[in-house]
């Protein structure tokens, strides 16, 4: 068979178009790259966005064990829609030097936390992909639109039998009626990641005016990965309890202890004292010597903090406070804590001298706090004052647990001794993607959006393997609040 | 009268179709062309690759790098937090599957099945893998080592300190080094002891999940490779 010219560059033409139309996505499956994937956005009760995305290779992309990929750097990019994007930090496993997980066995999740106006979030991944062949970089980008997310303002609660004003006037809450929405992720500087790392169990003390510089101070203690090498007492401050920092001339943490199998430190507990004094209070836990001793230190600047007292001593066999609750109250002071050494735990006070010195402390009194939650009891606690009340959150876990499925419990009571409690969770205990369990949190009368209410600093961990543990800030509504600015 | 019209002889059509065909050679070979090319695409991109297959059907049947095998040990020596003593589950046996990737000496364990001989600190004891995925655990594949990722479930009857009823334990995960190293390790490990080199963390918790604080650690934990499975 003889073809023309014409004829013989018309096959060739079609020949080579057929080979392209099926070579392109051929020699693309040579070279696979991973993407960025926006996943999710979260709205929180402060109106913050948590933006999460991850770094995956594209569905259905097959395996491709000839090819390593490891994350350079990242770079994220935000901004409303009108102005220019700026920079935003990036918390997760989407960090250089981690490496892209094969198709099907998961993916890197980096998220970041932008105001709740922003329009877009743009990630960008520098990545080297390294084969027999050498390393060569690549860039992937991914971006997410999002949608306004405002703060929630909580309700005023419904009318009761008495309606809210008329209960705010006698000076009574109503814990049923204390709620609110889930909380926006605090940054928290930690001795173990300066630039904001994984804490739990803060304790905020709030000084109008200022105090040192600072009108918000914050005792916690870091927990990454739930490693009690890391739990112990640190300091923050801050001018408006969003932004946190270490002060300047501060060393964390307060004290530091090994950790387990050593000994380790928890439950801090931050208090304005006498004289103009901060206090902090902490637990340690020495298992060789079967004790566990409630500490404190002391500081006039926030700067510089004494060496640790010692303000109860405890032999593990007799009975296990956790969670110190103190207060300074018409020249002394009291504290409160968990008992946990035989299940049900139970609430228990103590009455102190003019000092925490452990010589003044009188003897434990169980407190009453009406009926836990179904299969609950009490974990941890905070307690302050809200005009003649004292009102405190209470951290429940699941009897017989140490720390699961935890929800936090509005406390009021007149007389340090007797409580009842809000029967249900101030604060919901999933925040998708951030948290599942609710811990230790911190709790101050205060106003916001024109709302009375009560201004929390919660720790809540993801249950993970190891876990995340995280603050976030939230406002709950109250009726009856004094002491707000 | 005209004749009647010859009806096409069979043997004519052939010729015909031939002669047509060779008119239109070019458009012919145009159109045949690219669809020969794609369906030979399609097929090799669809056709089952047979012979791999059949290797990667069951990656147990007949591959040297996985076994299931039987263990035995002394038991598990736990620290419990405000408890003054040591406390043992006493001694476990058991059954778990080995598997190490090609040229590896690390070794994965899965399907762990084991319960105590006796009755001891624990009461009866079960030994599971944690329930969940296996997590991120860095670790050298090259030293021979046991990995139980994402850790161990210890199912006991009661733990003192604890509560009086059933109780799940759980590590994270852990990694078992022979207690005596061998230069060429053998797989399976058949009557090589493993342990723990340092303390493992204990948590309370329920299906895979655990408490907020560890209730105390596991100081001493050997186990050894007694045959097959």
């Amino acid at each position: 068979m003889r073809f023309t010219t014409r004829g013989q560059l018309v096959v060739a033409a079609t020949g080579l178009l057929a080979a392209l139309a099926v070579g392109l996505p051929s020699q693309a499956e040579r070279s696979p790259e991973p993407v960025v994937e926006f996943a999710t956005a979260t709205c929180s009760g402060s109106g913050e966005l948590d933006v999460e995305f991850l770094l995956t290779d594209a569905i259905g992309a097959p395996a491709h064990p000839e090819f390593k990929y490891v994350v350079v750097s990242t770079h994220v990019r935000s901004g409303p829609e009108s102005e220019p994007l700026h920079g935003s930090e990036l918390a997760g496993t989407l960090i250089p030097g981690a490496e892209v997980p094969p198709p099907g066995e998961g993916s890197l999740s980096g998220m970041t936390v932008v105001p709740g106006d922003t329009k877009h979030v743009i990630l960008e991944a520098e990545i080297d992909r390294t084969s027999a062949d050498g390393t060569e970089r690549i860039v992937v980008e991914g971006e997410a639109v999002l949608k306004e997310c405002a703060p929630v303002v909580p309700e005023q609660a419904v009318e009761h039998e008495h309606g809210p004003e008329q209960r705010a006037e006698q000076g009574a809450e109503n814990p049923g009626r204390v709620w609110g929405p889930y909380g926006g992720k605090r940054t928290i500087p930690t001795h173990q990641d300066p630039a904001g790392g994984q804490t739990t169990h803060p304790s905020v003390v709030r000084v109008p005016g200022g105090w040192n510089g600072y009108e918000y101070w914050m005792a916690h203690t870091p927990y990454p990965g739930s490693n009690s090498a890391w739990e112990d007492p640190n300091i923050a401050a801050s001018t408006d309890g969003v932004t946190w920092v270490v002060p300047p001339g501060l060393t964390n943490p307060i004290d530091d202890q090994p950790g387990l199998p050593g000994p380790y430190n928890s439950d801090t507990d931050l208090e304005m004292g006498p004289n103009n004094t901060l206090y902090v209070f902490w637990r340690t836990v020495i298992p060789d010597l079967s004790q566990e001793r409630i500490k404190y230190s002391t500081s006039t600047d926030g700067v510089n903090w004494t060496a640790p007292a010692e303000a109860l001593r405890s032999s593990m066999a007799d009975r296990r406070p956790v969670s110190p609750a103190l207060m300074y109250e018409n020249g002394a002071w009291k504290m409160w804590a968990v008992e946990i050494n035989r299940s049900p735990n139970r609430m228990v006070f103590f009455q102190g001298g003019a000092t925490p010195a452990k010589a003044n402390w009188g003897a434990m009194q169980t407190v009453s706090l009406g009926a836990m939650q179904k299969e609950k009891e009490p974990w941890h606690l905070s307690i302050t004052k809200n005009g003649t009340a004292y009102i405190g959150l209470l951290n429940d876990t699941a009897l017989a647990s140490t720390g699961r499925d935890g929800d936090l419990i509005f406390l009021y009571g007149t007389t340090p001794t007797s409580f009842t409690n809000g029967s249900f969770s101030t604060v919901p205990r999933l925040k998708p993607f951030m948290h599942d369990h609710l811990y230790r949190a911190s709790m101050l009368p205060g106003t916001e959006y024109g709302v009375p209410g009560y201004q929390v600093w919660y720790s809540a961990r993801m249950a993970l393997n190891p876990d995340v543990w995280n603050v976030q800030q939230t406002f709950l509504n109250g009726v009856a609040v004094h002491g707000g600015p | 009268m005209a004749p009647e019209p010859a009806e096409p002889s069979p043997a004519r059509s052939p010729r015909r179709l031939s002669a047509l065909l060779r008119r239109h050679r070019v458009a012919v070979v145009a159109v045949t062309a690219p669809l020969a090319v794609m369906l030979a695409a399609t097929l090799s991109a669809a056709a089952p690759p047979f012979a791999s297959d059949r290797t990667e059907q069951d990656p147990t049947i007949d591959n040297p790098n996985y076994r299931r095998v039987a263990f035995s040990s002394a038991g598990v020596t736990v620290e419990i937090l405000g408890q003054p003593d040591s406390l043992s589950t006493g001694g476990v046996t058991g059954e778990v599957d080995l598997a190490r990737a090609e040229g590896d000496q690390s070794m994965v364990a899965a399907n762990l099945t084991g319960s105590s001989d006796v009755i001891a600190d624990f009461g009866q004891v079960y030994f599971a893998m944690r329930p969940g995925v296996p997590v991120d655990y860095q670790y050298d594949t090259s030293t021979q080592s046991i990995i139980f990722n994402p850790g161990i479930e210890i199912q006991a009857e009661t733990v003192p300190g604890l509560r009086n009823g059933t109780d799940y334990l759980y590590t994270q995960p852990i990694r078992m080094l022979p207690t005596a190293p061998v230069a060429d390790p053998e797989f399976p490990p058949y009557e090589q002891t493993f342990t723990i080199p340092s303390i493992v963390m204990l948590w309370e918790g329920a299906d895979g999940v655990t408490g907020s604080e560890p209730i105390g650690f596991i100081s001493h934990f050997e186990l050894t490779i007694t045959h097959g499975g």
